[in-house]
């Protein structure tokens, strides 16, 4: 936001119209975040019975191995899904916007109908189709050759990846979106351009189009690192986190600790650690890959 | 046939790939729909169309729960967030380009900040203002949340149509003595529509999918909102896949009928300049 040229006298009825998001900016978000950081530096289940253990929380969260595993499903959790989604989302919108010419509207409301569809649901019809034995995965499994039945959801070597591959199918459409909202920024001209000076297929999908998309896929990095952060809903109702913590994830580790064991103190400490972790990737994608997302002022590439 | 399948020709290759694909990602939801129509004898066939199909299951579930209930309370707890962000929203996006304001982009950055706030870390907090305030298992309990979480998105989408507002347009109608407010409601609301239609379908679709916060504040049974619902019935309806099922379709239509109606709308605002992309 640039400086207007002369400064103007400071005004009250305007600031009115920042009041109701900065109020409850204060009491949901920013006060929030101050009594997680005061909690975090107690021991207590309710308000009433607080003891101070200063850096106990977390001293026990550095050597908590449940705590590492979560941060290790983070890291899948954001490589696979961010990057699957945006090239499968970036794909398909590519092909409807740039490849036909009818039921344009039926393809892009097909693969945003996950995204609209309450993730509880999701995670109950994925279950479902993932279960051994009467499961139409496995049975399709079988169908193409494989032996054998396998626990997708059962096995803590394939949990977490079971969950991912459901993200990724709910999500997929977000990116779709995403991506079509971007192609209609690039002018017709260029893409006729690019055609004539031979730039097509792949090469110009390469040379034209994937640059030109820069700023849709660091908004989709930077919202699928937030999304990956606050994932909670679908993990809690397809594993539990489970079995034995190995699909646990910051926020199902945070409900456990906070609300199934009453250990606010310590999982306010989690809370803690997944917020520095926010910040930090944030502040390392902004260094990295600027802030061209966002945060900056819409540029039609004209 | 001939005539019918022109639109296929230059780019048969590109339909193949795409109803392929699509017929994949429809799976899921295609199931869902075909295992509330089983009977408990058919639930368990993998066959993605098996028979015969009946109505029970639905007959079954609609008279033993009160699911018009759990209706009114998404509905309640979502109308109230939807308003409060979009007014909330288009008034910050508004007081931003107000010559008595000063530091614009100290608020700016402050309010867009809480995009970068996963809302787990703060469920902690929350349930205890929301305890302290007396306020577990109530609609404001999760309406003020909601609102305060979606405003930054709806701010973002909202200034970017808020910053090709034109200048000329609010110097006549300061000249011609239009007061703040009613330069606002008359002249800007209405060129900001688009926008307002963004975020209006995408945090309704946030507030009534939302679930992690809504598990903790509505803990009384009268007081769920839906997505707690199918939870709350997987183990009651074990032995009934078809009547879970069942529910499942009921909680499911509502949105994607709500997503099919205003999809030409939401698509049109994001594609006029919504989102920065």
């Amino acid at each position: 936001m640039k400086p207007a040229g002369i400064m103007r006298r400071w005004n009250f009825t305007d600031y009115l119209y920042l009041a109701p998001s900065l109020i409850l900016f204060i009491c949901f978000i920013a006060y929030p975040i101050l009594f997680v950081l005061y909690g975090s530096a107690f021991k207590w289940s309710t308000l009433a019975n607080m003891s101070f253990v200063g850096f106990g929380n977390y001293e026990t969260l550095s050597r908590d191995p449940v705590f590492w595993k979560t941060m290790l499903n983070t890291v899948y959790w954001m490589i696979i899904t961010i990057f699957v989604q945006m090239i499968i989302g970036g794909a398909i919108a590519y092909a409807v916007e740039e490849h036909t010419t009818r039921l344009r509207a039926m393809f892009r409301t097909v693969f945003f109908l996950p995204v609209v569809t309450s993730v509880v649901v999701i995670a109950i019809v994925w279950n479902n189709m993932y279960a051994p034995y009467h499961g139409i995965i496995g049975y399709w499994l079988k169908q193409l050759g494989a032996v054998g039945q396998f626990n997708w959801l059962g096995d803590s070597s394939s949990a977490i990846f079971a969950v991912i591959a459901v993200n990724i199918w709910e999500w997929t459409g977000f990116s779709m979106l995403m991506y079509i909202a971007g192609l209609h920024d690039i002018s017709p001209e260029i893409k006729e351009a690019a055609k004539i000076d031979g730039a097509s297929g792949w090469r110009g999908i390469r040379h034209i189009y994937i640059p030109l998309l820069s700023s849709v896929h660091k908004s989709l990095i930077l919202l699928g690192v937030i999304g990956s952060l606050q994932t909670f809903a679908l993990v809690y109702s397809m594993t539990g986190g489970g079995p034995n913590h190995a699909s646990e994830m910051p926020g199902t580790y945070i409900f456990r600790q906070g609300f199934v064991v009453q250990q606010m103190g310590y999982a306010s400490a989690i809370s803690v650690a997944v917020l520095a972790l926010a910040l930090i990737l944030t502040v390392l994608q902004v260094l990295f890959l600027g802030s061209g997302n966002f945060f900056s002022e819409r540029k039609r590439t004209a | 046939m001939k005539h019918r399948q022109f639109f296929w020709r230059k780019n048969w290759f590109w339909y193949v790939i795409l109803f392929a694909l699509a017929a994949v990602w429809i799976i899921p939801l295609v199931y869902m729909v075909s295992m509330s129509f089983r009977d408990t004898e058919q639930a368990f066939d993998p066959n993605l169309f098996a028979g015969p199909l009946t109505w029970k299951n639905y007959e079954l579930v609609i008279k033993q729960n009160p699911l018009p209930r759990y209706f009114f309370n998404s509905l309640v707890v979502t109308i109230v967030s939807v308003l409060i962000v979009t007014l909330g929203a288009s008034m910050a996006a508004f007081g931003l380009t107000r010559p008595g304001v000063r530091g614009k982009s100290l608020i700016y950055n402050l309010l867009l900040s809480s995009l970068m706030v996963p809302i787990t870390a703060l469920v902690i907090p929350l349930a205890q203002i929301n305890s302290r305030l007396e306020w577990q298992n109530t609609y404001w309990g999760l309406i003020f949340p909601y609102a305060a979480l979606g405003i930054p998105f709806g701010l973002v989408v909202i200034k970017g149509f808020m910053d090709n507002f034109p200048k000329e347009l609010e110097e006549a109608a300061t000249m011609d003595g239009c007061g703040s407010l009613r330069f606002f409601l008359a002249i800007v609301l209405p060129v900001l529509r688009p926008g307002l239609v963004v975020v209006v379908i995408w945090q309704f679709l946030t507030s009534w999918n939302e679930f992690f916060l809504a598990l903790i504040v509505m803990t009384d049974k009268t007081m769920k909102t839906l997505p707690l619902v199918p939870m709350q019935y997987q183990g009651f309806y074990f032995s009934q896949p078809g009547a879970l099922f069942a529910i499942l379709v009921l909680l499911t239509v509502p949105t994607i009928v709500f997503y099919v109606l205003v999809q030409r709308n939401f698509i049109r605002g994001l594609l006029s300049g919504a989102v920065k992309g």
